[in-house]
Protein backbone atom coordinates (compact mmCIF):
# COMPACT_ATOMS: atom_id res chain seq x y z
CA UNK A 1 0.00 0.00 0.00
CA UNK A 2 1.46 3.19 -0.99
CA UNK A 3 2.48 5.51 1.75
CA UNK A 4 0.13 7.73 -0.03
CA UNK A 5 -2.47 6.15 0.55
CA UNK A 6 -1.72 4.88 4.29
CA UNK A 7 -1.74 8.76 5.19
CA UNK A 8 -5.40 9.02 3.82
CA UNK A 9 -6.71 6.34 6.34
CA UNK A 10 -4.96 7.90 9.01
CA UNK A 11 -6.77 11.13 8.29
CA UNK A 12 -10.16 9.13 7.64
CA UNK A 13 -9.47 6.99 10.87
CA UNK A 14 -9.16 10.73 13.19
CA UNK A 15 -11.89 12.20 11.65
CA UNK A 16 -14.09 9.30 11.95
CA UNK A 17 -13.26 9.39 16.33
CA UNK A 18 -13.78 13.01 16.28
CA UNK A 19 -17.48 12.61 14.87
CA UNK A 20 -17.93 9.63 17.76
CA UNK A 21 -17.03 11.71 20.57
CA UNK A 22 -18.88 14.85 19.24
CA UNK A 23 -22.20 12.60 19.08
CA UNK A 24 -21.47 10.87 22.14
CA UNK A 25 -20.99 14.20 24.07
CA UNK A 26 -24.58 15.86 22.10
CA UNK A 27 -25.93 12.18 23.35
CA UNK A 28 -25.14 12.45 26.76
CA UNK A 29 -25.84 16.33 27.31
CA UNK A 30 -29.46 16.35 25.63
CA UNK A 31 -30.57 13.30 27.98
CA UNK A 32 -33.29 14.59 29.84
CA UNK A 33 -32.42 14.03 33.10
CA UNK A 34 -28.88 15.67 33.32
CA UNK A 35 -30.24 18.99 31.56
CA UNK A 36 -33.15 18.81 33.95
CA UNK A 37 -31.13 18.59 37.12
CA UNK A 38 -28.59 21.56 35.86
CA UNK A 39 -31.31 24.18 35.52
CA UNK A 40 -33.35 22.68 38.00
CA UNK A 41 -30.93 23.17 40.39
CA UNK A 42 -29.84 27.11 39.67
CA UNK A 43 -33.66 28.01 39.29
CA UNK A 44 -35.50 26.19 42.39
CA UNK A 45 -33.39 26.01 45.12
CA UNK A 46 -31.61 29.82 45.69
CA UNK A 47 -28.27 29.86 47.48
CA UNK A 48 -30.16 31.48 50.68
CA UNK A 49 -33.63 32.48 51.56
CA UNK A 50 -34.61 35.49 54.24
CA UNK A 51 -38.27 36.40 55.21
CA UNK A 52 -38.76 39.77 57.75
CA UNK A 53 -34.75 40.82 56.48
CA UNK A 54 -33.56 43.67 58.41
CA UNK A 55 -29.43 44.54 56.98
CA UNK A 56 -27.59 47.40 58.58
CA UNK A 57 -24.31 48.54 56.92
CA UNK A 58 -21.83 50.61 58.85
CA UNK A 59 -18.94 52.94 58.17
CA UNK A 60 -15.34 52.81 59.21
CA UNK A 61 -16.18 55.48 62.02
CA UNK A 62 -18.80 52.60 63.41
CA UNK A 63 -21.90 54.94 62.25
CA UNK A 64 -24.67 53.55 60.62
CA UNK A 65 -24.66 54.42 56.85
CA UNK A 66 -27.49 52.32 55.42
CA UNK A 67 -30.77 50.23 56.63
CA UNK A 68 -32.61 48.10 54.35
CA UNK A 69 -35.74 46.23 55.20
CA UNK A 70 -37.77 43.62 52.76
CA UNK A 71 -40.02 41.57 53.58
CA UNK A 72 -38.46 38.74 51.71
CA UNK A 73 -34.49 38.42 50.58
CA UNK A 74 -33.79 36.01 48.05
CA UNK A 75 -30.09 35.31 46.47
CA UNK A 76 -29.26 33.00 43.80
CA UNK A 77 -25.75 31.88 43.07
CA UNK A 78 -25.97 31.35 38.72
CA UNK A 79 -26.35 35.43 38.53
CA UNK A 80 -25.13 36.75 41.51
CA UNK A 81 -28.51 38.67 42.45
CA UNK A 82 -30.65 39.11 45.57
CA UNK A 83 -34.59 39.26 44.57
CA UNK A 84 -36.15 41.38 47.47
CA UNK A 85 -40.09 42.57 47.99
CA UNK A 86 -41.39 45.45 49.74
CA UNK A 87 -37.82 47.15 50.70
CA UNK A 88 -37.76 50.55 52.31
CA UNK A 89 -33.99 51.36 52.14
CA UNK A 90 -32.74 54.14 54.48
CA UNK A 91 -29.49 55.86 53.78
CA UNK A 92 -28.28 57.92 57.09
CA UNK A 93 -26.08 61.45 56.76
CA UNK A 94 -24.15 61.66 59.95
CA UNK A 95 -26.23 59.16 61.93
CA UNK A 96 -29.57 60.63 60.69
CA UNK A 97 -31.73 59.49 58.56
CA UNK A 98 -31.66 61.76 55.42
CA UNK A 99 -32.83 59.64 52.24
CA UNK A 100 -35.69 56.54 51.87
CA UNK A 101 -36.43 54.69 49.25
CA UNK A 102 -39.62 51.60 49.38
CA UNK A 103 -40.94 49.91 46.50
CA UNK A 104 -43.22 46.36 46.26
CA UNK A 105 -39.99 45.02 44.40
CA UNK A 106 -36.44 45.36 44.04
CA UNK A 107 -33.09 43.54 42.95
CA UNK A 108 -29.29 43.67 43.70
CA UNK A 109 -27.22 42.69 41.78
CA UNK A 110 -23.34 41.63 42.21
CA UNK A 111 -22.41 44.91 41.64
CA UNK A 112 -24.19 46.82 44.47
CA UNK A 113 -26.37 48.19 41.81
CA UNK A 114 -30.31 48.37 43.07
CA UNK A 115 -33.49 48.49 40.90
CA UNK A 116 -36.63 49.25 42.49
CA UNK A 117 -39.90 48.42 40.66
CA UNK A 118 -43.63 49.32 40.87
CA UNK A 119 -44.55 52.22 43.13
CA UNK A 120 -41.66 53.06 44.11
CA UNK A 121 -41.14 56.23 46.18
CA UNK A 122 -37.92 58.44 46.86
CA UNK A 123 -38.04 60.30 49.97
CA UNK A 124 -35.32 62.72 51.17
CA UNK A 125 -35.23 64.80 54.34
CA UNK A 126 -35.43 68.41 54.55
CA UNK A 127 -31.30 70.17 55.37
CA UNK A 128 -31.47 73.60 56.58
CA UNK A 129 -34.75 75.48 55.73
CA UNK A 130 -35.81 73.11 52.58
CA UNK A 131 -38.97 71.31 52.94
CA UNK A 132 -39.56 67.10 52.63
CA UNK A 133 -38.89 66.03 48.81
CA UNK A 134 -40.19 63.47 47.76
CA UNK A 135 -39.89 61.41 44.06
CA UNK A 136 -42.37 59.00 42.60
CA UNK A 137 -42.03 56.67 39.49
CA UNK A 138 -42.46 53.03 38.63
CA UNK A 139 -38.33 51.97 38.19
CA UNK A 140 -35.67 53.84 39.72
CA UNK A 141 -31.95 52.12 39.44
CA UNK A 142 -29.95 53.51 42.59
CA UNK A 143 -25.73 52.57 41.89
CA UNK A 144 -24.90 52.83 45.60
CA UNK A 145 -21.60 52.59 44.42
CA UNK A 146 -21.53 55.81 42.38
CA UNK A 147 -24.20 57.04 44.63
CA UNK A 148 -26.59 57.47 41.91
CA UNK A 149 -30.38 57.24 40.76
CA UNK A 150 -31.68 56.96 37.09
CA UNK A 151 -34.80 56.30 35.91
CA UNK A 152 -36.03 56.66 31.72
CA UNK A 153 -39.75 56.03 33.82
CA UNK A 154 -42.15 59.45 34.32
CA UNK A 155 -41.60 60.94 37.91
CA UNK A 156 -43.46 63.06 40.05
CA UNK A 157 -41.34 65.43 42.19
CA UNK A 158 -43.05 67.03 45.15
CA UNK A 159 -41.19 70.01 47.50
CA UNK A 160 -42.91 72.66 49.37
CA UNK A 161 -45.29 74.35 47.12
CA UNK A 162 -43.92 72.69 44.05
CA UNK A 163 -44.92 69.60 41.64
CA UNK A 164 -43.10 68.75 39.16
CA UNK A 165 -43.88 66.29 36.29
CA UNK A 166 -41.10 64.88 33.68
CA UNK A 167 -40.10 61.78 31.82
CA UNK A 168 -36.53 60.25 32.91
CA UNK A 169 -34.13 61.33 35.96
CA UNK A 170 -30.95 61.30 36.74
CA UNK A 171 -29.77 62.09 40.33
CA UNK A 172 -26.21 62.25 41.74
CA UNK A 173 -27.24 61.57 45.06
CA UNK A 174 -23.48 63.07 46.69
CA UNK A 175 -23.69 66.35 44.74
CA UNK A 176 -27.47 66.62 45.41
CA UNK A 177 -28.16 67.62 41.75
CA UNK A 178 -30.87 66.33 40.08
CA UNK A 179 -31.70 66.32 36.30
CA UNK A 180 -35.34 65.54 34.53
CA UNK A 181 -34.71 64.49 31.17
CA UNK A 182 -37.21 65.83 29.14
CA UNK A 183 -41.32 66.99 28.97
CA UNK A 184 -40.91 69.20 32.44
CA UNK A 185 -44.20 70.69 33.79
CA UNK A 186 -43.90 72.25 37.64
CA UNK A 187 -46.74 74.13 39.13
CA UNK A 188 -46.16 75.92 42.36
CA UNK A 189 -49.63 76.55 44.20
CA UNK A 190 -49.66 80.16 45.27
CA UNK B 1 -53.13 91.69 37.37
CA UNK B 2 -53.31 91.81 41.32
CA UNK B 3 -54.78 88.85 41.51
CA UNK B 4 -52.03 87.15 39.55
CA UNK B 5 -50.03 86.79 42.28
CA UNK B 6 -52.69 84.27 44.03
CA UNK B 7 -52.41 82.07 40.91
CA UNK B 8 -50.80 78.80 40.57
CA UNK B 9 -47.74 79.26 38.52
CA UNK B 10 -47.19 76.91 35.75
CA UNK B 11 -43.57 76.49 33.76
CA UNK B 12 -43.03 73.97 31.40
CA UNK B 13 -39.74 73.09 29.80
CA UNK B 14 -37.52 70.49 28.15
CA UNK B 15 -35.34 69.86 30.59
CA UNK B 16 -34.51 71.11 33.88
CA UNK B 17 -31.52 70.96 36.68
CA UNK B 18 -32.16 70.96 40.53
CA UNK B 19 -29.34 71.85 42.70
CA UNK B 20 -30.59 70.72 46.23
CA UNK B 21 -27.52 72.60 48.12
CA UNK B 22 -28.08 75.72 46.75
CA UNK B 23 -31.97 75.26 46.36
CA UNK B 24 -31.86 76.45 42.88
CA UNK B 25 -34.56 75.01 39.75
CA UNK B 26 -32.92 75.89 36.42
CA UNK B 27 -35.44 75.26 33.44
CA UNK B 28 -33.86 74.29 29.71
CA UNK B 29 -35.12 74.86 26.32
CA UNK B 30 -38.58 76.15 24.94
CA UNK B 31 -39.10 77.74 28.90
CA UNK B 32 -43.04 79.10 29.11
CA UNK B 33 -43.93 80.22 32.57
CA UNK B 34 -47.84 81.28 32.91
CA UNK B 35 -48.92 82.70 36.29
CA UNK B 36 -52.78 84.31 35.88
CA UNK B 37 -51.82 87.59 33.01
CA UNK B 38 -48.28 86.92 33.51
CA UNK B 39 -46.68 85.32 30.49
CA UNK B 40 -42.56 84.22 30.01
CA UNK B 41 -41.11 82.62 27.30
CA UNK B 42 -37.27 82.12 27.39
CA UNK B 43 -34.20 79.32 26.35
CA UNK B 44 -33.44 79.09 30.29
CA UNK B 45 -35.40 79.80 33.87
CA UNK B 46 -33.72 80.01 37.41
CA UNK B 47 -35.64 79.59 40.29
CA UNK B 48 -34.06 80.56 43.32
CA UNK B 49 -36.05 79.44 46.34
CA UNK B 50 -35.12 80.90 49.92
CA UNK B 51 -36.91 78.49 52.91
CA UNK B 52 -38.54 76.61 50.02
CA UNK B 53 -40.73 79.70 48.73
CA UNK B 54 -39.67 81.46 45.54
CA UNK B 55 -37.45 84.73 45.68
CA UNK B 56 -36.57 85.73 42.36
CA UNK B 57 -37.38 84.21 39.33
CA UNK B 58 -34.76 84.83 36.13
CA UNK B 59 -35.34 84.27 32.85
CA UNK B 60 -32.86 84.58 29.81
CA UNK B 61 -33.07 84.27 26.53
CA UNK B 62 -32.44 86.07 23.17
CA UNK B 63 -34.26 87.96 24.19
CA UNK B 64 -36.44 86.55 26.87
CA UNK B 65 -39.99 87.83 26.62
CA UNK B 66 -42.76 89.01 29.24
CA UNK B 67 -46.51 90.42 28.94
CA UNK B 68 -48.75 91.02 31.90
CA UNK B 69 -51.86 92.73 32.24
CA UNK B 70 -51.64 95.37 35.03
CA UNK B 71 -55.31 96.30 35.16
CA UNK B 72 -58.72 94.82 33.78
CA UNK B 73 -59.36 97.39 31.32
CA UNK B 74 -55.82 98.49 30.10
CA UNK B 75 -53.60 97.51 27.54
CA UNK B 76 -51.38 94.65 28.12
CA UNK B 77 -47.15 95.48 29.07
CA UNK B 78 -44.94 93.70 27.07
CA UNK B 79 -41.04 93.73 28.02
CA UNK B 80 -38.45 92.11 27.17
CA UNK B 81 -34.74 91.89 27.46
CA UNK B 82 -31.78 89.31 27.55
CA UNK B 83 -31.72 89.02 30.92
CA UNK B 84 -35.17 89.51 32.85
CA UNK B 85 -35.25 89.41 36.39
CA UNK B 86 -38.91 88.89 38.30
CA UNK B 87 -39.28 89.65 42.39
CA UNK B 88 -42.38 88.36 43.40
CA UNK B 89 -41.93 89.68 46.72
CA UNK B 90 -41.45 93.62 45.46
CA UNK B 91 -43.53 93.07 42.75
CA UNK B 92 -40.30 94.46 40.58
CA UNK B 93 -39.03 93.88 36.67
CA UNK B 94 -35.78 94.27 36.07
CA UNK B 95 -34.91 94.22 32.03
CA UNK B 96 -31.17 94.03 30.88
CA UNK B 97 -29.31 93.53 28.08
CA UNK B 98 -31.55 94.86 24.88
CA UNK B 99 -34.48 96.02 27.36
CA UNK B 100 -37.56 97.30 26.14
CA UNK B 101 -41.23 97.81 27.76
CA UNK B 102 -44.15 99.02 25.74
CA UNK B 103 -47.51 99.62 26.59
CA UNK B 104 -50.25 100.74 24.28
CA UNK B 105 -47.96 102.18 21.56
CA UNK B 106 -45.83 103.96 24.34
CA UNK B 107 -41.98 102.22 24.77
CA UNK B 108 -39.36 102.50 26.46
CA UNK B 109 -35.75 101.28 25.24
CA UNK B 110 -32.28 101.22 26.82
CA UNK B 111 -29.72 98.76 28.48
CA UNK B 112 -31.36 98.51 32.07
CA UNK B 113 -35.47 99.05 32.78
CA UNK B 114 -36.81 98.68 36.25
CA UNK B 115 -40.01 98.43 36.27
CA UNK B 116 -42.32 98.60 39.60
CA UNK B 117 -45.57 96.75 38.44
CA UNK B 118 -48.06 97.18 41.32
CA UNK B 119 -47.21 101.04 41.01
CA UNK B 120 -46.18 101.05 37.41
CA UNK B 121 -43.18 103.08 38.14
CA UNK B 122 -40.68 102.84 35.18
CA UNK B 123 -36.53 104.10 35.85
CA UNK B 124 -34.20 103.34 32.98
CA UNK B 125 -30.64 103.63 32.74
CA UNK B 126 -28.52 103.62 29.56
CA UNK B 127 -25.40 102.04 29.67
CA UNK B 128 -22.03 104.14 31.89
CA UNK B 129 -20.48 104.35 28.73
CA UNK B 130 -23.46 105.45 26.43
CA UNK B 131 -22.58 109.16 25.18
CA UNK B 132 -25.23 108.85 22.18
CA UNK B 133 -27.11 106.34 20.08
CA UNK B 134 -28.67 103.15 21.06
CA UNK B 135 -27.25 102.15 24.50
CA UNK B 136 -28.88 106.09 26.03
CA UNK B 137 -32.63 105.67 27.08
CA UNK B 138 -35.14 106.10 24.09
CA UNK B 139 -38.70 107.01 24.66
CA UNK B 140 -41.30 106.87 21.82
CA UNK B 141 -44.84 108.50 22.90
CA UNK B 142 -46.92 107.84 20.08
CA UNK B 143 -48.47 111.00 18.37
CA UNK B 144 -52.51 109.75 19.51
CA UNK B 145 -51.12 110.51 22.72
CA UNK B 146 -49.42 113.82 22.21
CA UNK B 147 -52.60 115.23 19.66
CA UNK B 148 -54.89 114.01 22.68
CA UNK B 149 -53.57 116.41 24.95
CA UNK B 150 -54.26 119.33 21.93
CA UNK B 151 -57.82 118.36 20.92
CA UNK B 152 -59.46 117.71 24.74
CA UNK B 153 -60.17 121.85 24.77
CA UNK B 154 -63.78 122.20 23.38
CA UNK B 155 -63.89 123.27 19.51
CA UNK B 156 -66.41 126.42 19.99
CA UNK B 157 -64.19 128.11 22.41
CA UNK B 158 -63.10 131.50 21.13
CA UNK B 159 -59.56 131.86 21.00
CA UNK B 160 -58.46 133.39 24.50
CA UNK B 161 -57.32 137.17 24.14
CA UNK B 162 -53.59 137.46 24.64
CA UNK B 163 -53.73 140.66 27.51
CA UNK B 164 -51.95 142.65 24.47
CA UNK B 165 -54.76 141.66 21.80
CA UNK B 166 -58.09 143.18 21.67
CA UNK B 167 -61.14 140.95 21.87
CA UNK B 168 -62.16 139.61 18.04
CA UNK B 169 -65.74 140.27 17.03
CA UNK B 170 -67.84 136.67 15.85
CA UNK B 171 -67.71 138.48 12.01
CA UNK B 172 -64.06 137.70 11.41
Amino acid sequence: MSRRSRQVQQQLALVATVVAITIATFYLLSSRKVQELTTADTITSPEWYISKADFLSYGPDGIIRSKGLASEAIHHDYNQQTTIESPKLTSFLLGTPYRTAVAQHGTINSKKVILLTKDVVLTQFPSKQDRVLTLTTQSLLIDTKNNTADTSAPVTIRQGSGKTDAIGLHADLDLNFLSLLSGVHTVYAP
Amino acid sequence: LPSDRNQPIHIYSDRLERDEKTAVTTYIGNVKLDQGSLHITADKLVIYQANGDLSKIQAIGKPAHLQQLPEVGQQIVYAQGEVIDYFSDKDLLILTKNASITQDGTLVKSERIEYLISEEIIKAKGSAEATSGDDRVHVVIPPSQTNNKAHSAPEKTPEQPSPSQPPLSDEE
